[in-house]
């Protein structure tokens, strides 16, 4: 039996450049989680998340011949993803947690415990700052490198450690002005 | 060292960054500030939290409606989607001019003569003794029917 070799982003664009449709389809396997989870946890809206990933890929389709391979695709599909969520940005408080709750619970099958919890951590997330936030997301949901953010978000490295740095300190303490000092 | 400095640092380090920063004045900096020794205990919290927290996955549905997305846009949307490209773009335009370019040149030449070159051409006709739309033939009807001839048209 003949394994199919893992092929490279950069071979997957290449193919869908020449207009293959199956290439495609595995980018799009292969990033429609990060690119969900990534702009849920900017927008703080599941239905909203979903819009702006679909939004993200179709642009992606739609540009594949402007990616010339000189930066990663996932920081390509990033920096489209955050320019999406930035036009249409919600408020922090726009939604309201006790339903958000109960989708959690429905969603995730998970304990109610651990629904508030997760509810809170994107709700004191959405409390911060938009380039804190985005900086902080890309770096631990995306677990991408100080380099990487930099080029998803157009600033410069030290710009981002200023951001990830001040961006954990806002988070830690609206947590404990929140919740109180305990996880 | 400035606090705000001593903190980027500190969770800079935290993500195995280099930050660039002198180790020994970070640590005579953090030995010294008890708000930057709390930060070296704190950086991870919300690592720690966001880690914790359940992140939503894509819905079954959503690669089926990323490509019936693909599928349904008609054909304009499809030529917008081919002129994205710039080379596409010149290309299409080196195109549409050339075939504007064709098209003028294969006009005939009757809107493009000036009056005085109509009189011009009916004289050399008259001296070699025949009529003007003999050696001129997109002269138009109008102005050959006219009584005045030439000089009563009225030339765009």
């Amino acid at each position: 039996m003949q394994l199919e070799t893992q092929e490279t982003d950069d071979q997957l664009v290449e193919r869908a450049r020449q207009g293959d449709r199956y290439a495609f389809c595995r980018l799009l396997a292969r990033y429609r989680r990060q690119a969900v989870r990534t702009a849920y946890a900017m927008l703080r809206s599941m239905e909203d998340a979903e819009d702006v990933a679909q939004e993200a890929f179709i642009s992606v389709f739609r540009s594949l011949h402007a990616y010339r391979g000189e930066g990663k695709f996932s920081t390509w599909l990033y920096r489209i993803i955050l320019n999406l969520c930035a036009s249409r940005q919600r408020l922090p408080g726009s939604r309201e947690t006790a339903s958000e709750i109960v989708e959690t619970i429905a969603r995730e099958g998970t304990t109610e415990e651990a629904a508030i919890r997760s509810v809170t951590v994107w709700a004191v997330l959405a409390r911060l700052p938009a380039q804190q936030r985005a900086a902080l997301v890309l770096r631990e949901i995306d677990e991408l490198s100080y380099a990487e953010i930099a080029e998803v978000m157009g600033i410069a490295e030290g710009t981002v450690k200023y951001h990830i740095s001040e961006a954990r300190r806002s988070f830690r303490r609206i947590w404990i002005q929140e919740i109180g000092d305990e996880m | 060292m400035k606090c705000r400095d001593a903190r980027a640092a500190i969770s800079a380090r935290f993500d195995d960054w280099d930050a660039g920063v002198d180790t020994s004045a970070l640590e005579a900096h953090v030995a010294s500030c008890a708000e930057c020794r709390a930060e070296v205990k704190c950086v991870g919290f919300a690592r720690e939290l966001l880690d914790m927290a359940e992140a939503p996955e894509p819905s079954p549905s959503f690669d089926e409606r990323v490509l019936a997305e693909l599928n349904r846009r008609g054909w304009f949307d499809r030529l917008c989607d081919w002129f994205e490209a710039p080379a596409r773009r010149v290309a299409a335009a080196l195109i549409f001019s050339g075939l504007v370019m064709c098209c003028v040149l294969s006009l005939p030449q009757s809107h493009a003569t000036s009056r005085i070159e109509l009189l011009i051409l009916q004289r050399q006709a008259a001296q070699a003794g025949m009529d003007i739309s003999d050696i001129y033939p997109p002269f138009p009807d109008a102005v050959r029917r006219s009584e005045g001839g030439i000089d009563k048209c009225v030339w765009g």
